[in-house]
Protein backbone atom coordinates (compact mmCIF):
# COMPACT_ATOMS: atom_id res chain seq x y z
CA UNK A 1 0.00 0.00 0.00
CA UNK A 2 1.23 3.39 -0.93
CA UNK A 3 1.72 6.13 1.60
CA UNK A 4 -0.89 8.20 -0.24
CA UNK A 5 -3.41 5.46 0.20
CA UNK A 6 -2.63 5.27 3.90
CA UNK A 7 -2.96 9.04 4.23
CA UNK A 8 -6.32 8.89 2.42
CA UNK A 9 -7.43 5.99 4.57
CA UNK A 10 -6.38 7.83 7.72
CA UNK A 11 -8.20 10.92 6.52
CA UNK A 12 -11.29 8.86 5.67
CA UNK A 13 -11.23 7.20 9.09
CA UNK A 14 -10.82 10.55 10.87
CA UNK A 15 -13.70 11.92 8.79
CA UNK A 16 -15.81 8.89 9.60
CA UNK A 17 -14.98 9.26 13.28
CA UNK A 18 -15.87 12.97 13.21
CA UNK A 19 -19.20 12.19 11.43
CA UNK A 20 -20.08 9.43 13.89
CA UNK A 21 -19.20 11.62 16.86
CA UNK A 22 -21.36 14.41 15.40
CA UNK A 23 -24.26 12.05 14.87
CA UNK A 24 -23.84 10.71 18.40
CA UNK A 25 -23.78 14.22 19.89
CA UNK A 26 -26.77 15.21 17.80
CA UNK A 27 -28.64 12.15 18.90
CA UNK A 28 -27.83 12.81 22.55
CA UNK A 29 -28.89 16.44 22.30
CA UNK A 30 -32.04 15.44 20.46
CA UNK A 31 -32.76 12.73 23.00
CA UNK A 32 -32.26 15.17 25.86
CA UNK A 33 -34.54 17.68 24.17
CA UNK A 34 -37.17 15.00 23.62
CA UNK A 35 -36.89 13.91 27.28
CA UNK A 36 -37.41 17.47 28.46
CA UNK A 37 -40.44 17.88 26.23
CA UNK A 38 -41.91 14.69 27.62
CA UNK A 39 -41.24 15.93 31.13
CA UNK A 40 -42.97 19.23 30.37
CA UNK A 41 -46.03 17.35 29.13
CA UNK A 42 -46.02 15.13 32.20
CA UNK A 43 -45.63 18.07 34.56
CA UNK A 44 -48.39 20.04 32.82
CA UNK A 45 -50.75 17.06 33.01
CA UNK A 46 -49.89 16.49 36.67
CA UNK A 47 -50.45 20.15 37.53
CA UNK A 48 -53.89 19.97 35.90
CA UNK A 49 -54.69 16.80 37.82
CA UNK A 50 -53.50 18.21 41.16
CA UNK A 51 -55.41 21.45 40.60
CA UNK A 52 -58.64 19.44 40.60
CA UNK A 53 -57.94 18.74 44.27
CA UNK A 54 -56.75 22.28 44.96
CA UNK A 55 -58.48 22.55 48.34
CA UNK A 56 -56.67 19.47 49.62
CA UNK A 57 -53.09 20.67 49.06
CA UNK A 58 -51.10 23.43 50.79
CA UNK A 59 -51.49 26.89 49.36
CA UNK A 60 -48.90 27.91 46.72
CA UNK A 61 -47.65 24.34 46.47
CA UNK A 62 -47.97 24.48 42.68
CA UNK A 63 -46.07 27.73 42.29
CA UNK A 64 -42.68 26.14 41.83
CA UNK A 65 -43.75 23.59 39.19
CA UNK A 66 -45.61 26.30 37.28
CA UNK A 67 -42.59 28.60 37.47
CA UNK A 68 -40.42 25.76 36.19
CA UNK A 69 -42.66 25.22 33.17
CA UNK A 70 -42.58 28.93 32.44
CA UNK A 71 -38.80 29.13 32.73
CA UNK A 72 -38.22 26.03 30.65
CA UNK A 73 -40.42 27.26 27.83
CA UNK A 74 -38.97 30.79 28.13
CA UNK A 75 -35.77 32.43 26.86
CA UNK A 76 -33.53 31.39 29.72
CA UNK A 77 -33.63 27.77 28.60
CA UNK A 78 -30.32 27.98 26.82
CA UNK A 79 -28.39 29.17 29.86
CA UNK A 80 -28.96 26.02 31.91
CA UNK A 81 -27.42 22.59 31.72
CA UNK A 82 -29.94 20.20 30.12
CA UNK A 83 -28.95 17.38 32.44
CA UNK A 84 -29.70 19.59 35.39
CA UNK A 85 -33.05 20.56 33.86
CA UNK A 86 -33.79 16.89 33.44
CA UNK A 87 -33.00 16.24 37.09
CA UNK A 88 -35.12 19.15 38.16
CA UNK A 89 -38.01 17.97 35.96
CA UNK A 90 -37.81 14.52 37.48
CA UNK A 91 -37.78 16.01 40.98
CA UNK A 92 -40.85 18.08 40.16
CA UNK A 93 -42.65 15.07 38.70
CA UNK A 94 -41.84 13.15 41.87
CA UNK A 95 -43.11 16.11 43.93
CA UNK A 96 -46.31 16.40 41.91
CA UNK A 97 -46.95 12.68 42.18
CA UNK A 98 -46.54 12.95 45.95
CA UNK A 99 -48.89 15.95 46.01
CA UNK A 100 -51.47 14.16 43.90
CA UNK A 101 -51.37 11.12 46.18
CA UNK A 102 -51.62 13.38 49.21
CA UNK A 103 -54.55 15.32 47.75
CA UNK A 104 -56.45 12.18 46.74
CA UNK A 105 -55.87 10.62 50.13
CA UNK A 106 -56.98 13.81 51.82
CA UNK A 107 -60.10 13.81 49.67
CA UNK A 108 -60.77 10.21 50.67
CA UNK A 109 -60.13 11.11 54.30
CA UNK A 110 -62.65 13.92 54.13
CA UNK A 111 -65.14 11.63 52.45
CA UNK A 112 -64.63 9.05 55.19
CA UNK A 113 -65.08 11.75 57.85
CA UNK A 114 -68.30 12.81 56.16
CA UNK A 115 -69.45 9.20 56.00
CA UNK A 116 -68.72 8.80 59.70
CA UNK A 117 -70.81 11.89 60.50
CA UNK A 118 -73.67 10.53 58.41
CA UNK A 119 -73.39 7.08 59.96
CA UNK A 120 -73.36 8.65 63.43
CA UNK A 121 -76.51 10.59 62.61
CA UNK A 122 -78.04 7.39 61.31
CA UNK A 123 -76.91 5.65 64.48
CA UNK A 124 -78.65 8.25 66.64
CA UNK A 125 -81.78 8.03 64.54
CA UNK A 126 -81.82 4.25 64.79
CA UNK A 127 -81.35 4.39 68.56
CA UNK A 128 -84.25 6.84 68.77
CA UNK A 129 -86.48 4.71 66.53
CA UNK A 130 -85.60 1.56 68.44
CA UNK A 131 -86.35 3.26 71.73
CA UNK A 132 -89.73 4.44 70.42
CA UNK A 133 -90.66 1.08 69.01
CA UNK A 134 -89.57 -0.68 72.22
CA UNK A 135 -91.87 1.63 74.18
CA UNK A 136 -94.64 0.82 71.72
CA UNK A 137 -94.01 -2.89 72.13
CA UNK A 138 -93.97 -2.58 75.92
CA UNK A 139 -97.53 -1.25 75.76
CA UNK A 140 -98.65 -4.68 74.56
CA UNK A 141 -97.00 -6.57 77.43
CA UNK B 1 -5.84 1.84 29.69
CA UNK B 2 -5.75 2.61 33.41
CA UNK B 3 -9.02 4.58 33.16
CA UNK B 4 -10.79 1.74 31.31
CA UNK B 5 -9.78 -0.70 34.03
CA UNK B 6 -11.04 1.59 36.74
CA UNK B 7 -14.42 1.98 34.95
CA UNK B 8 -14.70 -1.76 34.55
CA UNK B 9 -14.06 -2.31 38.25
CA UNK B 10 -16.69 0.34 39.12
CA UNK B 11 -19.28 -1.32 36.87
CA UNK B 12 -18.62 -4.73 38.46
CA UNK B 13 -18.94 -3.22 41.92
CA UNK B 14 -22.30 -1.54 41.00
CA UNK B 15 -23.62 -4.76 39.44
CA UNK B 16 -22.65 -6.69 42.57
CA UNK B 17 -24.07 -4.03 44.90
CA UNK B 18 -27.52 -3.75 43.25
CA UNK B 19 -29.02 -7.15 44.16
CA UNK B 20 -27.69 -6.97 47.74
CA UNK B 21 -29.14 -3.46 48.09
CA UNK B 22 -32.49 -4.58 46.66
CA UNK B 23 -32.76 -7.41 49.19
CA UNK B 24 -31.96 -5.22 52.19
CA UNK B 25 -34.30 -2.49 50.99
CA UNK B 26 -37.13 -4.94 50.48
CA UNK B 27 -36.92 -5.92 54.16
CA UNK B 28 -36.94 -2.36 55.43
CA UNK B 29 -39.57 -1.11 53.04
CA UNK B 30 -42.09 -3.43 54.58
CA UNK B 31 -42.04 -1.46 57.83
CA UNK B 32 -42.05 2.29 57.07
CA UNK B 33 -41.59 2.84 53.32
CA UNK B 34 -42.77 6.46 53.52
CA UNK B 35 -40.23 7.28 56.21
CA UNK B 36 -37.39 5.76 54.23
CA UNK B 37 -38.50 7.57 51.10
CA UNK B 38 -38.77 10.86 52.94
CA UNK B 39 -35.36 10.40 54.56
CA UNK B 40 -33.82 9.62 51.22
CA UNK B 41 -35.34 12.76 49.74
CA UNK B 42 -34.09 14.85 52.65
CA UNK B 43 -30.61 13.46 52.08
CA UNK B 44 -30.83 14.28 48.41
CA UNK B 45 -32.08 17.74 49.30
CA UNK B 46 -29.06 18.25 51.56
CA UNK B 47 -26.73 17.02 48.85
CA UNK B 48 -28.14 19.57 46.42
CA UNK B 49 -27.86 22.21 49.07
CA UNK B 50 -24.20 21.39 49.47
CA UNK B 51 -23.77 21.55 45.69
CA UNK B 52 -25.52 24.93 45.71
CA UNK B 53 -23.15 26.18 48.43
CA UNK B 54 -20.19 25.01 46.34
CA UNK B 55 -21.53 26.78 43.24
CA UNK B 56 -22.10 29.92 45.30
CA UNK B 57 -18.45 29.89 46.29
CA UNK B 58 -17.39 29.58 42.65
CA UNK B 59 -19.75 32.46 41.79
CA UNK B 60 -22.01 30.47 39.41
CA UNK B 61 -25.29 32.00 40.45
CA UNK B 62 -27.42 30.20 37.81
CA UNK B 63 -26.31 26.75 38.92
CA UNK B 64 -26.61 27.88 42.54
CA UNK B 65 -30.25 28.83 41.91
CA UNK B 66 -30.93 25.55 40.11
CA UNK B 67 -29.46 23.44 42.89
CA UNK B 68 -31.33 25.43 45.51
CA UNK B 69 -34.60 24.84 43.62
CA UNK B 70 -33.96 21.11 43.30
CA UNK B 71 -33.07 20.94 47.00
CA UNK B 72 -36.25 22.85 47.83
CA UNK B 73 -38.48 20.65 45.68
CA UNK B 74 -36.95 17.49 47.17
CA UNK B 75 -37.61 18.82 50.64
CA UNK B 76 -41.21 19.69 49.74
CA UNK B 77 -41.67 16.23 48.25
CA UNK B 78 -40.45 14.65 51.49
CA UNK B 79 -42.85 16.88 53.44
CA UNK B 80 -45.73 15.82 51.22
CA UNK B 81 -44.82 12.16 51.71
CA UNK B 82 -44.75 12.58 55.49
CA UNK B 83 -48.08 14.44 55.42
CA UNK B 84 -49.47 11.70 53.24
CA UNK B 85 -48.26 9.12 55.75
CA UNK B 86 -50.10 10.97 58.53
CA UNK B 87 -53.21 11.22 56.35
CA UNK B 88 -53.08 7.51 55.60
CA UNK B 89 -52.67 6.71 59.31
CA UNK B 90 -55.61 8.93 60.19
CA UNK B 91 -57.57 7.51 57.28
CA UNK B 92 -56.99 3.97 58.55
CA UNK B 93 -58.24 5.00 62.00
CA UNK B 94 -61.31 6.63 60.49
CA UNK B 95 -61.96 3.65 58.24
CA UNK B 96 -61.89 1.43 61.33
CA UNK B 97 -64.30 3.78 63.12
CA UNK B 98 -66.54 3.86 60.07
CA UNK B 99 -66.50 0.09 59.86
CA UNK B 100 -67.33 -0.18 63.56
CA UNK B 101 -70.23 2.29 63.43
CA UNK B 102 -71.54 0.70 60.22
CA UNK B 103 -71.61 -2.71 61.81
CA UNK B 104 -73.38 -1.25 64.86
CA UNK B 105 -75.88 0.43 62.57
CA UNK B 106 -76.47 -2.83 60.76
CA UNK B 107 -77.20 -4.50 64.09
CA UNK B 108 -79.55 -1.68 65.03
CA UNK B 109 -81.24 -1.90 61.65
CA UNK B 110 -81.76 -5.63 62.12
CA UNK B 111 -83.12 -4.99 65.60
CA UNK B 112 -85.38 -2.26 64.24
CA UNK B 113 -86.69 -4.50 61.45
CA UNK B 114 -87.32 -7.29 63.93
CA UNK B 115 -89.19 -4.94 66.26
CA UNK B 116 -91.22 -3.54 63.38
CA UNK B 117 -92.14 -7.04 62.37
CA UNK B 118 -93.16 -7.91 65.93
CA UNK B 119 -95.20 -4.72 66.21
CA UNK B 120 -96.97 -5.49 62.93
CA UNK B 121 -97.75 -8.99 64.09
CA UNK B 122 -99.12 -7.67 67.36
CA UNK B 123 -101.19 -5.03 65.61
CA UNK B 124 -102.51 -7.64 63.19
CA UNK B 125 -103.46 -9.83 66.11
CA UNK B 126 -105.16 -6.90 67.81
CA UNK B 127 -107.02 -6.02 64.63
CA UNK B 128 -108.09 -9.64 64.31
CA UNK B 129 -109.07 -9.72 67.95
CA UNK B 130 -111.03 -6.48 67.55
CA UNK B 131 -112.80 -7.95 64.55
CA UNK B 132 -113.61 -11.05 66.53
CA UNK B 133 -114.93 -9.02 69.45
CA UNK B 134 -116.94 -6.87 67.07
CA UNK B 135 -118.44 -9.92 65.38
CA UNK B 136 -119.00 -11.55 68.74
CA UNK B 137 -120.76 -8.45 69.99
CA UNK B 138 -122.94 -8.30 66.89
CA UNK B 139 -123.78 -11.99 67.07
CA UNK B 140 -124.60 -11.73 70.75
CA UNK B 141 -126.90 -8.80 70.12
CA UNK B 142 -128.73 -10.75 67.43
CA UNK B 143 -128.86 -13.78 69.66
CA UNK B 144 -130.22 -11.74 72.60
CA UNK B 145 -132.92 -10.21 70.41
CA UNK B 146 -133.81 -13.62 69.07
CA UNK B 147 -134.07 -15.04 72.62
CA UNK B 148 -136.25 -12.13 73.68
CA UNK B 149 -138.50 -12.76 70.67
CA UNK B 150 -138.68 -16.43 71.60
CA UNK B 151 -139.66 -15.53 75.16
CA UNK B 152 -142.30 -13.11 73.89
CA UNK B 153 -143.68 -15.87 71.68
CA UNK B 154 -144.45 -17.94 74.78
CA UNK B 155 -146.08 -14.96 76.54
CA UNK B 156 -143.10 -14.21 78.74
CA UNK B 157 -144.42 -10.64 78.82
CA UNK B 158 -147.24 -12.09 80.95
CA UNK B 159 -145.66 -15.02 82.74
CA UNK B 160 -142.19 -13.61 83.44
CA UNK B 161 -142.41 -9.94 82.69
CA UNK B 162 -139.76 -9.05 85.29
CA UNK B 163 -137.12 -11.25 83.72
CA UNK B 164 -138.07 -10.20 80.23
CA UNK B 165 -137.90 -6.52 81.17
CA UNK B 166 -134.44 -7.07 82.62
CA UNK B 167 -133.38 -8.99 79.52
CA UNK B 168 -134.58 -6.19 77.30
CA UNK B 169 -132.89 -3.59 79.46
CA UNK B 170 -129.55 -5.42 79.18
CA UNK B 171 -130.10 -5.79 75.45
CA UNK B 172 -130.58 -2.03 75.10
CA UNK B 173 -127.50 -1.41 77.19
CA UNK B 174 -125.50 -3.85 75.03
CA UNK B 175 -126.76 -2.13 71.92
CA UNK B 176 -125.61 1.25 73.23
CA UNK B 177 -122.16 -0.13 74.09
CA UNK B 178 -121.90 -1.62 70.63
CA UNK B 179 -122.77 1.67 68.98
CA UNK B 180 -120.12 3.40 71.10
CA UNK B 181 -117.52 0.83 70.05
CA UNK B 182 -117.19 -0.75 73.49
CA UNK B 183 -117.62 -4.25 72.12
CA UNK B 184 -116.33 -6.11 75.18
CA UNK B 185 -118.90 -4.47 77.44
CA UNK B 186 -121.55 -5.01 74.80
CA UNK B 187 -120.74 -8.73 74.78
CA UNK B 188 -121.05 -8.88 78.58
CA UNK B 189 -124.39 -7.08 78.57
CA UNK B 190 -125.83 -9.11 75.70
CA UNK B 191 -124.74 -12.32 77.44
CA UNK B 192 -126.70 -11.21 80.52
CA UNK B 193 -129.64 -10.40 78.27
CA UNK B 194 -129.48 -13.84 76.63
CA UNK B 195 -129.37 -15.56 80.01
CA UNK B 196 -132.31 -13.57 81.33
CA UNK B 197 -134.30 -14.12 78.14
CA UNK B 198 -133.66 -17.84 78.43
CA UNK B 199 -134.84 -17.80 82.02
CA UNK B 200 -137.91 -15.77 81.03
CA UNK B 201 -138.65 -18.25 78.26
CA UNK B 202 -138.32 -21.22 80.60
CA UNK B 203 -140.37 -19.56 83.30
CA UNK B 204 -143.07 -18.61 80.82
CA UNK B 205 -143.20 -22.12 79.43
CA UNK B 206 -143.32 -23.58 82.95
CA UNK B 207 -146.05 -21.22 84.07
CA UNK B 208 -148.02 -21.76 80.92
CA UNK B 209 -147.81 -25.53 81.39
CA UNK B 210 -148.74 -25.17 85.00
CA UNK B 211 -151.74 -23.00 84.10
CA UNK B 212 -152.78 -25.45 81.42
CA UNK B 213 -152.63 -28.23 83.95
CA UNK B 214 -154.59 -26.19 86.47
CA UNK B 215 -157.11 -25.31 83.82
CA UNK B 216 -157.60 -28.98 83.04
CA UNK B 217 -158.06 -29.82 86.69
CA UNK B 218 -160.40 -26.93 87.44
CA UNK B 219 -162.36 -26.74 84.21
CA UNK B 220 -165.50 -28.57 85.23
CA UNK B 221 -166.21 -27.29 88.71
CA UNK B 222 -169.79 -26.58 89.46
CA UNK B 223 -170.69 -22.90 89.77
CA UNK B 224 -167.31 -21.73 88.45
CA UNK B 225 -166.03 -20.71 85.09
CA UNK B 226 -162.30 -21.14 84.63
CA UNK B 227 -160.07 -19.28 82.25
CA UNK B 228 -156.50 -18.05 81.95
CA UNK B 229 -156.47 -14.27 82.13
CA UNK B 230 -153.23 -12.32 82.07
CA UNK B 231 -151.23 -15.47 82.73
CA UNK B 232 -153.19 -16.50 85.79
CA UNK B 233 -155.89 -19.06 86.15
CA UNK B 234 -159.00 -17.23 87.11
CA UNK B 235 -162.06 -18.96 88.57
CA UNK B 236 -165.13 -16.81 88.27
CA UNK B 237 -168.44 -17.42 90.01
CA UNK B 238 -171.64 -15.46 90.41
CA UNK B 239 -173.30 -17.97 92.66
CA UNK B 240 -171.11 -18.48 95.76
CA UNK B 241 -172.99 -15.85 97.67
CA UNK B 242 -176.60 -14.83 97.43
CA UNK B 243 -177.09 -11.13 96.78
CA UNK B 244 -176.28 -9.00 99.86
CA UNK B 245 -175.10 -12.13 101.74
CA UNK B 246 -171.66 -13.09 102.99
CA UNK B 247 -172.55 -16.74 103.63
CA UNK B 248 -171.38 -19.34 101.18
CA UNK B 249 -174.19 -21.17 99.50
CA UNK B 250 -174.27 -24.74 100.76
CA UNK B 251 -174.35 -26.31 97.26
CA UNK B 252 -171.07 -24.69 96.39
CA UNK B 253 -169.05 -26.10 99.29
CA UNK B 254 -168.10 -29.18 97.24
CA UNK B 255 -166.84 -26.90 94.52
CA UNK B 256 -164.70 -24.95 96.99
CA UNK B 257 -163.46 -28.23 98.46
CA UNK B 258 -162.47 -29.42 95.01
CA UNK B 259 -160.62 -26.15 94.41
CA UNK B 260 -158.88 -26.53 97.80
CA UNK B 261 -157.83 -30.04 96.91
CA UNK B 262 -156.24 -28.90 93.66
CA UNK B 263 -154.53 -25.92 95.28
CA UNK B 264 -152.97 -28.13 97.96
CA UNK B 265 -151.25 -30.17 95.23
CA UNK B 266 -149.29 -27.10 94.15
CA UNK B 267 -146.64 -25.64 96.40
CA UNK B 268 -145.97 -22.50 94.48
CA UNK B 269 -149.44 -21.10 93.99
CA UNK B 270 -150.44 -17.68 95.23
CA UNK B 271 -154.12 -17.03 95.70
CA UNK B 272 -155.91 -13.78 95.23
CA UNK B 273 -159.59 -13.48 96.04
CA UNK B 274 -161.56 -10.61 94.57
CA UNK B 275 -165.19 -9.91 95.37
CA UNK B 276 -167.30 -7.54 93.28
CA UNK B 277 -170.67 -6.24 94.46
CA UNK B 278 -173.27 -3.87 93.15
CA UNK B 279 -176.29 -5.04 95.17
CA UNK B 280 -176.41 -1.86 97.22
CA UNK B 281 -176.74 1.60 95.87
CA UNK B 282 -174.06 2.70 98.29
CA UNK B 283 -170.56 1.97 97.17
CA UNK B 284 -169.38 1.86 100.76
CA UNK B 285 -171.87 -0.89 101.56
CA UNK B 286 -170.89 -2.78 98.43
CA UNK B 287 -167.22 -2.52 99.42
CA UNK B 288 -167.96 -3.69 102.96
CA UNK B 289 -169.85 -6.67 101.57
CA UNK B 290 -167.01 -7.43 99.13
CA UNK B 291 -164.52 -7.46 101.99
CA UNK B 292 -166.70 -9.76 104.08
CA UNK B 293 -167.25 -12.15 101.18
CA UNK B 294 -163.52 -12.22 100.41
CA UNK B 295 -162.66 -12.86 104.08
CA UNK B 296 -165.24 -15.63 104.22
CA UNK B 297 -163.73 -17.44 101.27
CA UNK B 298 -160.15 -17.01 102.56
CA UNK B 299 -161.21 -18.23 106.01
CA UNK B 300 -162.79 -21.26 104.41
CA UNK B 301 -159.65 -22.12 102.45
CA UNK B 302 -157.49 -21.66 105.59
CA UNK B 303 -159.88 -23.91 107.51
CA UNK B 304 -159.25 -26.51 104.83
CA UNK B 305 -155.48 -26.42 105.36
CA UNK B 306 -154.19 -23.79 102.95
CA UNK B 307 -151.50 -21.61 104.51
CA UNK B 308 -152.30 -18.00 105.24
CA UNK B 309 -149.13 -16.91 103.43
CA UNK B 310 -150.50 -18.23 100.15
CA UNK B 311 -152.97 -15.37 99.96
CA UNK B 312 -152.04 -12.09 98.42
CA UNK B 313 -154.00 -8.92 98.79
CA UNK B 314 -154.11 -6.08 96.36
CA UNK B 315 -155.85 -2.81 96.64
CA UNK B 316 -158.32 -2.09 93.88
CA UNK B 317 -160.19 1.09 93.11
CA UNK B 318 -163.63 1.09 94.71
CA UNK B 319 -165.25 1.73 91.37
CA UNK B 320 -163.81 -1.47 89.94
CA UNK B 321 -165.19 -3.66 92.71
CA UNK B 322 -168.65 -2.08 92.74
CA UNK B 323 -169.71 -2.07 89.13
CA UNK B 324 -170.70 -5.75 88.95
CA UNK B 325 -171.37 -8.77 91.13
CA UNK B 326 -169.02 -11.75 91.04
CA UNK B 327 -166.28 -13.60 92.88
CA UNK B 328 -162.87 -14.21 91.35
CA UNK B 329 -160.34 -16.67 92.72
CA UNK B 330 -157.07 -16.02 90.93
CA UNK B 331 -154.33 -18.64 91.10
CA UNK B 332 -150.87 -17.39 90.25
CA UNK B 333 -147.77 -19.51 89.94
CA UNK B 334 -145.04 -17.82 92.01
Amino acid sequence: MSRLFLIKLEFALILLFIISVSISINKTVHAQSSDINNHIDSITALIEEVEKFNKYIPEDSLNQPKAFIQSITGDTKGDVDSELINKMALSIIEYLNALETEAKNKFELEKTSQNIIEEQKKHERLIKYNSEITQELNKFK
Amino acid sequence: MKISLKLLLLCITVLLYLPIHAVTDEKNQNSYPEHRQALQLINESLQYLEKAQAEKKTGNSILYQQYIQISDIKLKTSQSIIRNYLIKTRSTELQNSLHSIKSKNLQLQDEFRENISRLRQLKDKITLSEELIYNNSLNNLESALSRIDDAEQVDATIYSSGLLTQAYSHYKQASTYHKNGDYEQSVLESEKSIELAKQAYKQAVDKYSSNEKLLNELSNIFGFNSDIIDGSLTLTSNDIFSPKSDSIRFDLYPSLDKITEVIRNYDNLLIEVKSYNNSYKSSRKNLELSKKQKDTIIAYFISKGIGQTSFIENRYPAKELTNQRKIEIILKAS
